[in-house]
C-alpha cells in the first residue's frame, strides 16, 4: 500500500493503472546509487525508482557523484563525458552513462573522485556536485531538455535543489521540486554556505507556503528555516516525501507542522526476489544446488549447515571488501580466533539456530545492542550462532567491540566486516532468524529483504520496521517476526533466544524429544503455545515472510511516487500563472 | 519495695545481655564470669531497687543450655518485680532489613522461648541495635508487644525537641501501634563512666516538681566488667545503688511497665528510621549503608534472601528456620566500636547457619534430583550485575563474573561441617585508621583473581597494597560468561598488560570453573592477542578462610606438600599442594598443575574494638606465581583445583 499526505490509501491496481504513460523527464539526485557507489539504502531506493519510473513510460536519469568510479566505467564504455566546468581551480565533469539502467549522470572532479562516499570534508563534495548539477542543467537547457520533475534525495541534494530551482526559475521554467527524505539529518544552512555555491543572498525563489505563491528572499528563507538544511529543502520544495507513515509523522514535527499539507510519505521496497536468491546462491555453492527441489524448496537446515560449518571459510580471495581503510589496516594481519587475517573468520566448531545482522556500522542500527544482549542470549540459548556482517565507517573504534566480542563468544558469534558476495545472499536463506534493533529507522529495507529470503525479523518498533513487521504474536502463523521496544537489550535478549528456539523447533521432527527439549524453552508464552498447537507454524512463517516482502514491489512505489509527482507539478504550474 | 511517689524524676535502668551467634567460647566463659555473675550479686543485694533487664534471643539459648542457674535467678527476682524481662529477637536480627514475615518471626520464637523458660510473656521490647523503621511496628504489635525502647536521637530526626524524649509517646503503622519510651543519650554517655553521684546530679536536674518525667539508660550488660575491669565495675554498681537508695525521694527507680501504667501516653508521634547517634554516625545516617559500604555484609543478607527462597519452596520444619534466625544475628553484619564484620568466627557462624538450613531445605525438596549439578545465573547481591551460581550436593560456588570473575563464596555442605571457605573479609578504608599509614584493600579479597605484577614485587607488596604493583587490569575487569552449562562455566575478557613507559597490550583470558564432587577447579588461559610482549610475574590469587575453632583451644594450620605451618605464618617458595587444616573442619587442599612458587601470607585487619584496635584475621591469602613471558601471539595454561579432603 502507498500514500500520499492526506492518508487516503491507494491500491496498487489503481496506482498502477493511474501511472502507465506518465511520459516525463525526472531527474533523480542522489548522493550514491548502487550501479555507481553504494554504502547503504540511499544507494538502493533512488535508481529503483527510477528504473521503474522508466518501465513506466517515464525518462528517470539518475543523478549521482561518481566517488571514484568514473574511470572504471568510462574504460567499460558505460560513462562518456558530456560537459564540464572549472570551479575553484578543480574541473568538475559531467558524464552520461546512457547504459547503465536506469541512465545515470556521473559527476566527477576533486573530491568527487575519492572512493568513501562518506568523508569528513561532506561539503567539499557536496560543493562539487552542485557545480556539476548545475553544469549538467545548463548542458540540458542548451538542447532544449529541462526536467518536468527533480526529486533529490536526502540533505546532500539541497544545494543543488537550491541552486536549480534559481537556475530554472531565473529562465521562467518550474519544474517540480520534490525533497525525499530517508533519514533526517542535523546539518545546519546558512547564508555563507550558499554563497560558496555561488546564490546570493538576494536572490529570490517562488515558493508555495500554506496554498500561497510567496516570492522570498533566499535571506528570509534562511531565518524560517532557523538555518536547519531539512525545513529549508522542505520551504523550497513542492513535496516532501518520507519512507513511511511514523516517520512522516517524525518529519512533520521536526521540519514544521506548519508544512503538514505537502509532506506525505512512500514506502520503500525490495528487488529481492526469493527464485532468484536460491538459484544465484545454488548457482555459487554447487554442493547445495541438490538440496533445493523443483518448486524452488530449500532444507533450510542444510543450508546453515554448510554456512557455518564450511563457506564462512569460502569467501573469495578479496572478501570481504572492506570500505573503511582503518578497519581494513587494523584487520590485515589480524588472526585471533576466530580471526583470519584480513577480515576473514573460522567456520563455527558445531552448527545450531542462526541469527543474522546486517547493515552499515552506526550507532543508529544498534549492534551495540547485540553484543550486550549476548551473555543473557548464550546463557538460554548456548547453541545459538551468531552471524554479523557489518559495513564499518567509523574506524577501528567502531569495529572494536564486536570483534572483541567474538573472541570472547567464539562459539557462538562470528563478525565479518565488509562486503561479501556470495555469503552475504547465503546468510540470508541459512538464517532463522533476522535481527534489526534499530534506535531508529525511517524505513528499513534490511527487513524487507530478510523477509524475502523467507527469515522472520527481530525489529525495533520504529519507523518503518513498526509498519513492515507483522509480529507473530498478535498475528500467530501470518506475523513475520516479533517487534521490540528500541533500545530495549533485555526485549532484545528475551525475543532472541525465543525466536531461536522457535525456529529451531522445525529443525526437529515433531514431538520427539528434542524437539520437546527446545519447545520448553521458549519463555514467551504466544510463541510456545503457537507452536504447541501448530508444530508447523515456524514454516507458515516463513511462507508469511515471502508474502509479506512481495507486497512491497519497487513497482508499487514508483506507481504512488509518480502520484506524488503528479501532486507537486500541480503545485509548481501555479508559479508560472 | 517502691520508690517514693514525690521524687522529680523517675529512672528506668535497662541492662541489655547479649553474646552473638559464633562467639568463640572461651570468650563467652570470660564475660559470665566478669559481667553477668557480677550484675546477678547485684541486682540480688539490691533488690529494692527497680530495673529492667532484656537478654538477646542467641543468649538466652545459650544460658539455658549452660548456665539454668543463672537464669533461674534472674526468673526470680522477675517474679518479686524487682526486674522486669523484656522481649527481643530470636537471633537478635536487625528487624528492618530482614524481610517482614522474618520480622515477626523473629518475634516470635522469641517469644515461645521466653514462655517456655520464663511463664509468661514480656510486654517490652528491646529492638536490637535500637536500629528503627517504622515497618517494625506491626511484627511487635502482632506478637503482643506493647512497648519498644528507642534512642532520642530517633526522635529527634523525626523534628522534636529534647523535652519531648522524656515522655511516652504511641506511635502506628498500618493500623497497628506501639509506645514507645525514649533512651538518654546523655545519660548513656555518663553512665557508667562518670562518678555515681555525677550521674545521679544529672538525672535530678533533668527532673521537674510534676515529677511525670524519665529518663531511661539502656546499654550493654559488659559494660559492668568486660569493658571495663570487673573490680572496677563492683565497686561502680555498688556505690551507684546506694546512691539510688539514698536519692530515692530525687530520683524514683521505675520500670517502663509501671511508667507507662502511671503516665500513659503523651500522644501519636511518628518516627524517621533511626537508631542511637554513634550508630547514625558509623552507618552514615541509614544502618542499610552497611550493605554497600561491605560487599561481605551485603552478601550475608543476600544469601539470607536465597536461603529463604528455598526454605519456603521446601516447607521444611522449625529445626531449619532456627538455624536460619540464628544466622540473622546482626553483629557481623555491620561495624562500629566491635570488630564486627571483621570479626571472621562471626562471620562464619552466619554461614554456618545458613549452609545448615540451606542444606535442610534442600534436601526436603529433592532440589537436585537427577541432576548433579545446577547452575543459576542471576543477579544475587542486587548491584545490576549478574552473577553465577554453581550448586551440588555437596558444595556451591558463587561467581561474580563484573568482578573479575572470582568466586565469593564457597560452602561445603556436609552435615556437621558446614563452612564457607571464602569467608574473607576485606580490608576497608576506616576513618580511624587515617594517619596510621594503612592501605585499604583496592580490591576484594575473594578467590580467583588475576594479576601481572612488576618483577620486582614481595609478598609485602602484595599483603599492603603497594600502590602500581599490578601492572595490568585483569584484577578488576568485567568478565563475560561465555558458557555456562553442566560441564563448567567459562568466563572470558580482554584484558590489558600496560608496561611502565611502554604501549599497553590486550591479553585475552579465560577461565573455566569445574565443580566436581567436592571439588573446584579453575584452568586458566591466556594469550597475548596484542603486538607487544607481556612480562611479570602472574598472580592467581585466593584468599581462603580457614574454620576457626570456637569451642576449643586449638589452632589452625597450613601444609606447603606436607611441612605443616602456623596459620600467622608467611610462606614464600616452591609448592604444588597446600593444605588448610583446621580442627573444626574438613581440610581444604589447593592443588596447582604444576609446581611453582608460591606466596603465603595472613590477611588481618586492624580493626576497632571495644578493647582498642586489635589485628583481627580476616583470611589466608595464597597466590600461585608465574614469571610471565609472552610474545604476541604465545599462552600460558594453568590449573587450580580446591579440594575439600573428607
Amino acid at each position: 500500500m502507498c500514500f500520499t499526505n492526506d492518508l487516503q490509501p491507494i491500491t496498487g491496481v489503481e496506482l498502477l493503472s493511474e501511472s502507465r504513460g506518465f511520459n516525463k523527464l525526472i531527474w533523480i539526485l542522489t548522493f550514491e546509487s548502487k550501479y555507481v557507489r553504494k554504502y547503504g539504502g540511499l544507494g538502493e531506493v533512488p535508481p529503483s525508482i527510477a528504473r521503474e519510473l522508466n518501465k513506466m513510460g517515464a525518462r528517470a536519469i539518475v543523478i549521482t557523484p561518481s566517488h571514484g568510479r568514473v574511470i572504471e566505467l568510462e574504460s567499460m564504455g558505460l560513462a562518456k563525458a558530456i560537459s564540464s566546468t572549472r570551479v575553484r581551480g578543480v574541473e568538475v565533469r559531467v558524464y552520461s552513462c546512457e547504459e547503465l539502467n536506469p541512465p545515470h549522470v556521473v559527476i566527477s572532479g576533486g573530491a568527487l573522485d575519492e572512493p568513501t562516499i562518506y568523508t569528513q570534508n561532506m561539503w567539499d563534495k557536496i560543493y562539487l556536485y552542485t557545480f556539476g548539477v548545475v553544469e549538467y542543467a545548463k548542458h540540458s537547457i542548451k538542447v532544449g531538455r529541462a526536467p518536468d520533475v527533480v526529486h533529490c534525495n536526502d540533505w546532500h541534494s539541497i544545494p543543488p535543489l537550491t541552486a536549480l530551482k534559481l537556475l530554472f526559475n531565473s529562465l521562467d521554467l518550474y519544474p517540480a521540486f520534490v525533497y525525499h527524505i530517508h533519514l533526517l539529518s542535523k546539518e545546519s544552512i546558512s547564508l555563507e554556505k550558499l554563497e560558496e555555491i555561488l546564490i546570493p543572498r538576494e536572490r529570490v525563489l517562488k515558493i508555495n507556503y500554506m496554498g500561497n505563491r510567496l516570492e522570498v528572499k533566499l535571506e528570509d528563507l534562511v531565518n524560517l528555516s532557523h538555518g536547519y538544511i531539512e525545513r529549508f529543502a522542505a520551504l523550497i520544495a513542492d513535496y516532501v516525501v518520507s519512507v513511511s507513515r511514523s516517520f512522516a509523522f517524525h518529519v512533520e514535527g521536526v521540519v514544521g507542522v506548519d508544512l503538514s499539507y505537502k509532506i506525505g510519505y512512500v514506502y520503500n521496497a525490495t528487488d529481492w526476489n526469493y527464485v532468484e536468491l536460491v538459484n544465484e546462491v545454488s548457482k555459487t555453492y554447487p554442493e547445495l544446488k541438490h538440496q533445493v527441489t523443483g518448486d524452488l524448496i530449500i532444507d533450510r537446515g542444510v543450508f546453515r549447515e554448510f554456512l557455518e560449518l564450511k563457506a564462512l571459510e569460502l569467501l573469495s580471495s578479496d572478501e570481504p571488501i572492506i570500505p573503511d581503510p582503518e578497519v581494513s589496516t587494523a584487520l590485515a594481519n589480524y588472526s585471533t580466533y576466530p580471526f583470519k587475517p584480513g577480515g576473514r573468520v573460522s567456520s563455527f566448531k558445531a552448527t545450531g539456530p542462526l541469527a543474522l545482522m546486517t547493515g552499515r556500522l552506526v550507532e543508529q542500527k544498534g549492534y551495540d545492542l547485540v553484543i550486550r544482549s549476548l551473555e543473557d542470549v548464550v546463557y538460554r540459548v548456548p547453541e545459538i550462532r551468531l552471524l554479523l556482517i557489518p559495513i564499518p565507517s567509523s574506524g577501528w573504534r567502531g569495529l572494536k567491540p564486536l570483534v572483541e566480542a567474538s573472541l570472547l563468544f567464539s562459539n557462538n558469534l562470528r563478525v565479518i566486516a565488509g562486503y561479501t558476495r556470495a555469503l552475504y545472499k547465503l546468510a540470508y536463506l541459512a538464517s532463522d532468524v533476522f535481527i534489526a534493533p534499530s534506535r531508529f529507522e525511517p524505513f528499513g529495507i534490511v527487513a524487507l529483504e530478510a523477509m524475502a529470503s523467507g527469515t522472520p525479523v527481530i525489529a525495533s518498533r520504529t519507523g518503518g520496521l513498526a509498519e513492515v513487521v507483522m509480529d507473530i504474536r498478535e498475528h500467530g502463523v501470518s506475523g513475520t517476526g516479533v517487534l521490540i521496544a528500541p533500545n530495549s537489550v533485555s526485549e532484545l535478549a528475551s525475543a532472541l533466544s525465543d525466536m531461536a528456539l522457535f525456529m529451531e523447533s522445525s529443525h526437529y521432527k515433531q514431538h520427539t524429544k528434542q524437539w520437546w527439549e527446545i519447545v520448553e524453552r521458549i519463555s514467551d508464552d504466544s510463541l510456545r503455545n503457537l507452536v504447541l498447537k501448530n508444530p508447523n507454524a515456524p514454516l507458515e512463517v516463513r511462507a508469511s515472510c515471502l508474502r509479506r516482502a512481495g507486497e512491497f514491489t519497487w513497482e508499487k512505489t514508483a506507481a504512488a511516487v509518480i502520484k506524488v509527482y503528479s501532486e507537486a507539478i500541480e503545485r509548481a504550474r501555479a508559479y508560472s500563472g | 519495695m517502691r520508690c517514693l511517689l514525690m521524687a522529680r524524676v523517675n529512672f528506668m535502668f535497662v541492662i541489655h545481655f547479649h553474646q552473638p551467634v559464633g562467639q568463640i567460647r572461651s570468650v563467652f566463659e570470660r564475660v559470665f564470669e566478669n559481667s553477668y555473675k557480677l550484675l546477678l550479686e547485684t541486682l540480688n543485694r539490691y533488690r529494692d531497687i527497680k530495673v529492667s533487664i532484656h537478654i538477646s534471643g542467641p543468649l538466652l539459648l545459650t544460658l539455658a543450655e549452660k548456665y539454668p542457674d543463672w537464669l533461674s535467678q534472674v526468673v526470680k527476682l522477675a517474679k518479686h518485680g524487682s526486674v522486669e524481662l523484656l522481649g527481643g529477637s530470636f537471633g537478635e536480627a536487625i528487624l528492618p532489613i530482614i524481610p517482614r514475615e522474618d520480622m515477626y518471626a523473629q518475634v516470635r520464637e522469641y517469644m515461645k522461648l521466653f514462655e517456655e523458660l520464663f511463664g509468661f510473656r514480656p510486654r517490652g521490647f528491646w529492638l536490637p541495635e535500637r536500629v528503627w523503621e517504622p515497618s517494625v511496628v506491626e511484627a511487635l504489635a502482632d506478637n503482643g508487644i506493647e512497648y519498644v525502647l528507642l534512642d532520642d536521637s530517633t526522635l529527634y530526626r523525626s523534628g522534636r525537641g529534647r523535652s519531648e524524649s522524656m515522655y511516652a509517646w504511641i506511635t502506628e503503622d498500618s493500623g497497628k501501634r506501639i509506645k514507645v519510651l525514649f533512651i538518654d543519650t546523655e545519660l548513656r554517655y555518663l553512665l557508667p563512666w562518670r562518678h555515681p553521684n555525677e550521674v545521679i546530679s544529672y538525672m535530678a536536674s533533668r527532673g521537674d516538681e510534676v515529677g511525670d518525667k524519665y529518663l531511661l539508660w539502656g546499654s550493654d550488660a559488659e559494660k559492668f566488667g568486660e569493658w571495663r575491669d570487673p573490680m572496677w565495675a563492683k565497686w561502680w554498681l555498688n556505690e551507684f545503688f546506694n546512691k539510688l537508695r539514698e536519692k530515692r525521694h530525687e530520683v524514683a527507680c521505675i520500670q517502663p511497665r509501671e511508667y507507662l501504667e502511671n503516665y500513659g501516653v503523651r500522644g501519636l508521634i511518628y518516627l524517621a528510621p533511626g537508631s542511637y547517634d554513634k550508630m547514625l554516625e558509623w552507618s552514615s545516617g541509614f544502618f542499610r549503608n552497611f550493605l554497600v559500604k561491605y560487599s561481605e555484609s551485603n552478601n550475608m543478607h543476600k544469601k539470607m534472601l536465597r536461603v529463604r527462597g528455598k526454605l519456603l519452596k521446601a516447607g521444611v520444619g522449625r529445626e531449619a528456620w532456627h538455624y536460619y534466625y540464628m544466622a540473622q544475628c546482626n553483629d557481623s553484619y555491620w561495624h562500629g566500636l566491635f570488630g564486627g564484620i571483621y570479626l571472621t568466627h562471626l562471620r562464619q557462624a552466619v554461614y554456618e547457619n545458613y549452609i545448615k538450613s540451606e542444606a535442610m531445605a534442600e534436601e526436603a525438596m529433592d532440589y537436585y534430583g537427577e541432576r548433579g549439578v545446577r547452575i543459576e545465573r542471576l543477579d544475587f547481591d542486587y548491584d545490576g550485575f549478574m552473577e553465577v551460581i554453581v550448586e551440588s550436593r555437596e558444595l556451591n560456588v558463587y561467581i561474580k563474573p563484573s568482578d573479575g570473575g572470582t568466586v565469593f563464596e564457597l560452602d561445603y555442605k556436609e552435615r556437621g561441617f558446614e563452612h564457607n571457605y571464602l569467608n574473607t573479609m576485606t580490608r576497608r578504608y576506616e576513618p580511624y585508621l587515617d594517619g596510621t599509614g594503612y592501605r585499604p584493600d583496592w580490591y576484594r579479597r575473594t578467590s580467583f583473581r588475576e594479576h601481572i605484577w612488576a618483577l620486582h614485587t614481595t609478598p609485602i607488596d602484595w599483603i599492603q597494597n603497594t600502590p602500581f604493583m599490578d601492572l595490568s587490569d585483569l584484577a578488576l575487569g568485567e568478565y563475560k560468561v561465555t558458557s555456562a552449562t553442566s560441564e563448567g562455566v567459562v568466563l572470558r575478557r580482554v584484558g590489558h598488560f600496560y608496561p611502565p613507559g611502554g604501549r599497553s597490550t590486550e591479553v585475552l583470558i579465560e577461565k573455566k570453573y569445574v565443580v566436581n564432587g567436592s571439588s573446584v577447579a579453575a584452568t586458566y588461559n591466556l594469550k597475548n592477542i596484542g603486538s607487544g610482549v607481556i612480562e611479570g610475574l602472574l598472580g592467581l590469587e585466593l584468599t581462603i578462610a580457614p574454620k576457626l575453632p570456637v569451642d576449643v583451644d586449638a589452632l589452625v594450620k597450613y601444609s606447603v606438600d606436607g611441612v605443616e605451618r602456623s596459620i600467622n605464618d608467611w610462606y614464600s617458595g616452591e609448592a604444588s599442594k597446600v593444605t588448610l587444616m583446621s580442627p573444626a573442619a574438613r581440610a581444604l587442599a589447593i592443588e596447582v598443575s604444576s609446581r611453582t612458587s608460591t606466596w603465603i601470607a595472613p590477611l588481618t585487619m586492624p580493626a576497632r574494638t571495644e578493647k582498642g584496635i586489635v589485628e583481627n584475621f580476616e583470611g589466608l591469602g595464597l597466590m600461585p606465581i608465574y614469571n610471565l613471558y609472552l610474545k604476541p601471539g604465545d599462552e600460558f595454561s594453568q590449573l587450580i583445583r580446591l579440594v575439600i579432603e573428607h
